[in-house]
């Protein structure tokens, strides 16, 4: 069985993001007035072969920690896909 | 003086950090390529600028992994003096040998300019003690993610220990970093990273000398 591993990478909220800024404001010149928040992430997707679910997530926090994420700029979100 | 330059794929200033130090020190800095894992005790490492692995991921992310670091970080516990310039410095902060992180510059936009530095008055460290606190230095910069940022909590920490190395001026500070750092320094004061591009401010044919008489301070205080 293989298991997908979906982790959404985004800046954290108190971290003054440009290219948010950037977009969001071009949406306004288009016309989306009613825009509160935008959030421009980043997503990674693993399949993992032969590991169980714990451990699909288990690795995936290490990996995040380790390398894929700057905890002193970003946050995550770590999800599961079963597939058959 | 030892003095070695890491290299990894992307590096860019590398050649141009090596012909600085030739030219001021006399002697022939080492090249150490990233993937070495046993490397011999150097009076200073320098990571330069480039964009490692083609700052895939984030500046420095990759680098920071790269099997040379273990004898970094050996050399960095054993207090062996390390300056980061640029996407060194990104590199760094990577590594969490130094505080805080580099971001994309506020205004989107690549820079490249002379600017002045200011010195700050720092902890007891080789990069900034033989300068007068306040002293300017025209050194240029080029970056992309040159945006320093630090949380409240640690930027207090920063400026109690004395470790804001270098700022820029009130009134052109490029690219939106916290404070105006340019630059910041370990705890020990050992290990130095800084966005401005001291090795472009070392030949007559450059805009100013102001990068040569800061590794002729760094030499001078390393040896002493």
């Amino acid at each position: 069985m293989m298991i997908d591993v979906i982790i959404d990478i985004f800046p954290k909220k108190e971290v003054l993001n440009p290219e948010t800024e950037a977009v969001k404001k071009t949406l306004s010149n288009l016309g989306y007035k009613n825009i509160d928040e935008l959030v421009l992430s980043k997503q990674i997707k693993l399949s993992f072969k032969n590991l169980n679910e714990e451990d699909c997530l288990y690795q995936s926090k290490l990996m995040c920690d380790q390398i894929l994420v700057n905890t002193n700029i970003q946050d995550y979100e770590i999800s599961l896909l079963k597939k058959d | 003086m030892r003095v070695a330059i890491v290299v990894f794929p992307g590096s860019n200033c590398d050649r141009d950090v090596f012909e600085a130090i030739k030219s001021i020190s006399k002697k022939l800095p080492k090249f150490i390529w990233h993937k070495e894992t046993n490397i011999e005790n150097f009076d200073l490492i320098i990571i330069p600028g480039g964009f490692t692995f083609g700052d895939y991921l984030r500046c420095g992310a990759l680098a920071s992994n790269s099997p040379v670091i273990k004898s970094i970080r050996d050399h960095a516990s054993r207090g062996g003096a390390i300056l980061g310039i640029c996407n060194g410095f990104q590199i760094l902060t990577e590594t969490k040998l130094l505080p805080g992180t580099l971001i994309r510059n506020s205004v989107l936009k690549f820079l490249c300019h002379d600017l002045n530095v200011i010195v700050q008055d720092t902890l007891a460290s080789p990069f900034t003690w033989g300068f007068k606190p306040s002293a300017k230095l025209n050194i240029p910069i080029a970056h992309n993610e040159g945006n320093y940022y630090i949380n409240d909590n640690e930027l207090k920490k920063l400026k109690f220990n004395g470790q804001i190395a270098f700022k820029y001026e009130e009134s052109f500070n490029p690219n939106g970093s916290v404070e105006n750092i340019a630059g910041v320094l370990s705890e020990n004061g050992r290990i130095l990273g800084m966005m401005p591009h001291p090795e472009r401010s070392v030949f007559d044919n450059h805009n100013s000398l102001d990068g040569k008489l800061f590794f002729q301070n760094l030499m001078e205080q390393l040896l002493s």
